[in-house]
């Protein structure tokens, strides 16, 4: 390693080491401050992309792009792209030829929405912000600005609404697949699975909504889980309009909420730290998350670990951590001679199979995906994963999310 | 479906958020910044969330007082609001509000420095004695506070650009209207500076 590199490396390692004084207090305040700063302000309208907006932007990207090739900015993107992608695993894959176990995987790139089947073929649905199976994988929930479209596998229409502001948060009811909840301007909205009626449930911030699974469909609860205006986890009985649990408000906001595949137990993250409580909403366990806002952690499907991400100071892993006994199982740690670099651009957020056996971390840095086994550790990589859900070699910085791995 | 999830925050590779928030996808924050332009005050809590820390840990190495660097990602963050409707959705969030902070951090300490050079001391320094001991003594980072102000706020803001907010020096000229060149100078001080922490640990 060069003199050069070395002194960056300790550069980027000391300086991140420092905290201002009451950081988090401060930022409590600077909340405070600035949400009343915004409610003061009149918003302006503003309309869904237009086809001549999305023609500016592909012009943008060939430009942008052109940008990279021939200007010194762009050189230097190149020699940080080379730094990036040297680290990762040497044996990996050069493409997906197939997934680990069943189900299919959906990813969002900056391409759009794609599906990645089992035998490694892909689809591309078409260009949309976010995405969600429906609970069998029989059709995909897909937004695009204000708009939430059905579609099938195949990127076929079903149908669509038109809110009025910008969807997100989208999940799919996992019972008989009528009901699709999103939030959408301060409050929480489920249309029904046929796309005729939207109706506003109830106000919220991030994180949620999400449907509870029900380990008989036939009783048709639709318990719809979400975090509202005063940071409290809410379980709603949608059909009664009855809360059926509510927690106290938490400390730390909420930033993300999965329940497992089995329904008995909820993960519930902040920037510091994931609770799982149980489908009573009674607190199991906090687990303290190492770095601020880092990778989002996941629950098991049958809801006995949690897998995290643990961004040490040398090097990022994999945890698996069992939420009855607090045990700790590492599956994978990066390399640790490339430690500054794997704290800032390390492993992403974890996704289970859906039979629990396998996990997909996302690797940015190095531009792979590791399938990581949760039983024998049995790691396999598969590289240049950019390029694989890049349909027109734009090759944007976006790194590929996977949306979900569904039955 | 492996359980189901609700993507508040995201996971891919974004440079131009800084480290912090570098992991979030550059889709999701243009659908946040269009949102907050549209009025959501949860969008705009999110880009707040994601955003905040990195410009706050930015303004304290520029300025080594966390009462200013507080006011400053504050008043920043205020800024941008005011600013949003005007705001190009195409380009990211991230670069805009560092820019911010980081001019207005070195307006600060020009001016704290300016204030000082009438009672004698050197403008365009971080006076050592002036950074507040009880807070140096209760923050770990104390001896890298220290070290860096031995640099000017010129300087620190563009070895906190490179290292903290990971920009390329080509990125770092534009933002802060220099020559690259004197970007490159300030980046190699800086790293000469740093690296001196670890000659004295050693």
């Amino acid at each position: 390693m060069s003199r050069r590199r070395g002194d960056e490396r300790h550069a980027r390692e000391t300086l991140s080491q420092v905290e201002a004084p009451d950081e988090h207090r401060a930022e409590e305040r600077a909340r405070q401050v600035v949400v009343s700063a915004f409610e003061e302000r009149q918003p302006e309208r503003v309309s869904a992309r237009g086809i001549g907006a999305r023609v500016a932007l592909a012009l943008l990207a060939v430009a942008a792009i052109a940008g990279f090739v021939l200007t010194p900015a762009g050189a230097e993107v190149g020699d940080w792209i080379a730094d990036r992608v040297e680290s990762g695993e040497d044996d990996a894959q050069r493409r997906v030829s197939a997934l680990p176990t069943s189900g299919a995987v959906l990813v969002e790139s900056s391409d759009g929405v794609w599906i990645l089947r089992e035998d490694g073929s892909k689809r591309r649905l078409g260009n949309f912000d976010e995405a969600t199976w429906s609970p069998n994988g029989l059709f995909v929930a897909v937004t695009r600005g204000s708009e939430l479209r059905a579609v099938d596998p195949t990127g076929g229409f079903r149908w669509s609404i038109e809110a009025a502001n910008s969807i997100y948060g989208l999940d799919w009811s996992t019972d008989e697949g009528f009901r699709v909840a999103f939030a959408a301007n301060g409050g929480v909205h489920v249309v029904t699975g046929d796309g005729v009626s939207s109706n506003r449930e109830a106000s919220a911030r991030a994180g949620g909504p999400v449907w509870r699974p029900e380990s008989d469909p036939d009783a048709a609860l639709h318990f719809l889980t979400y975090v509202d205006q005063q940071n409290r986890v809410v379980t709603l009985a949608t059909d009664s309009d009855r809360v059926v649990w509510r927690t106290a408000p938490l400390r730390e906001p909420v930033a993300s909420l999965e329940w497992s595949a089995s329904g008995e137990r909820l993960l519930v993250s902040g920037p510091e730290s994931s609770r799982v409580l149980s489908s009573d909403g009674e607190l199991l366990t906090q687990i303290p998350l190492s770095g601020i806002y880092g990778p989002r952690p996941a629950i098991s499907p049958d809801g006995r670990s949690v897998a995290v991400i643990d961004l040490g100071p040398k090097n990022t892993s994999l945890e698996l951590i069992g939420v009855d006994d607090r045990s700790r199982k590492r599956l994978y740690a990066t390399h640790r001679d490339r430690s500054a670099e794997a704290r800032f651009t390390g492993l992403g957020s974890p996704v289970f199979s859906p039979d629990g056996e396998w996990i997909l971390v996302p690797w940015p840095a190095a531009d792979q995906w590791l399938f990581v086994n949760a039983e024998s550790r049995r790691v396999t990589a598969v590289a240049d994963i950019t390029r694989q859900f890049d349909s027109d070699g734009k090759l944007s910085e976006d790194f590929p999310e996977v949306a979900g791995w569904c039955c | 479906m492996a359980g189901n999830s609700a993507h508040v925050m995201e996971a891919g590779e974004l440079r131009k958020l800084g480290p912090t928030a570098s992991r979030f996808g550059r889709r999701r924050e243009v659908a946040l910044v269009r949102a907050a332009q549209s009025g959501s005050g949860e969008a705009m809590g999110e880009l707040f969330r994601r955003h905040w820390k990195p410009a706050h840990r930015a303004a304290y190495l520029v300025v080594h007082d966390a009462a200013a660097a507080e006011d400053i990602a504050q008043e920043a963050f205020i800024s941008a609001i005011r600013s949003l409707d005007q705001f190009d959705r195409r380009r990211p969030f991230g670069p805009w509000l560092h820019r911010i902070v980081v001019n207005r951090a070195i307006d600060w300490t020009r001016a704290r420095s300016a204030r000082r050079e009438v009672s004698g001391e050197a403008a365009g320094t971080f006076d050592r004695a002036s950074v507040d001991p009880d807070l140096v003594a209760q923050a770990d980072s104390g001896r890298v506070i220290a070290t860096l102000a031995a640099l000017t706020p010129e300087h620190r803001a563009v070895v906190v650009m490179r290292y903290v907010l990971d920009y390329t020096p080509g990125e770092i000229a534009e933002l802060l209207e220099m020559p690259r060149g004197t970007v490159n100078s300030r980046v190699r001080r800086g790293l000469d500076i740093l690296a001196g922490i670890v000659e004295r640990e050693s």
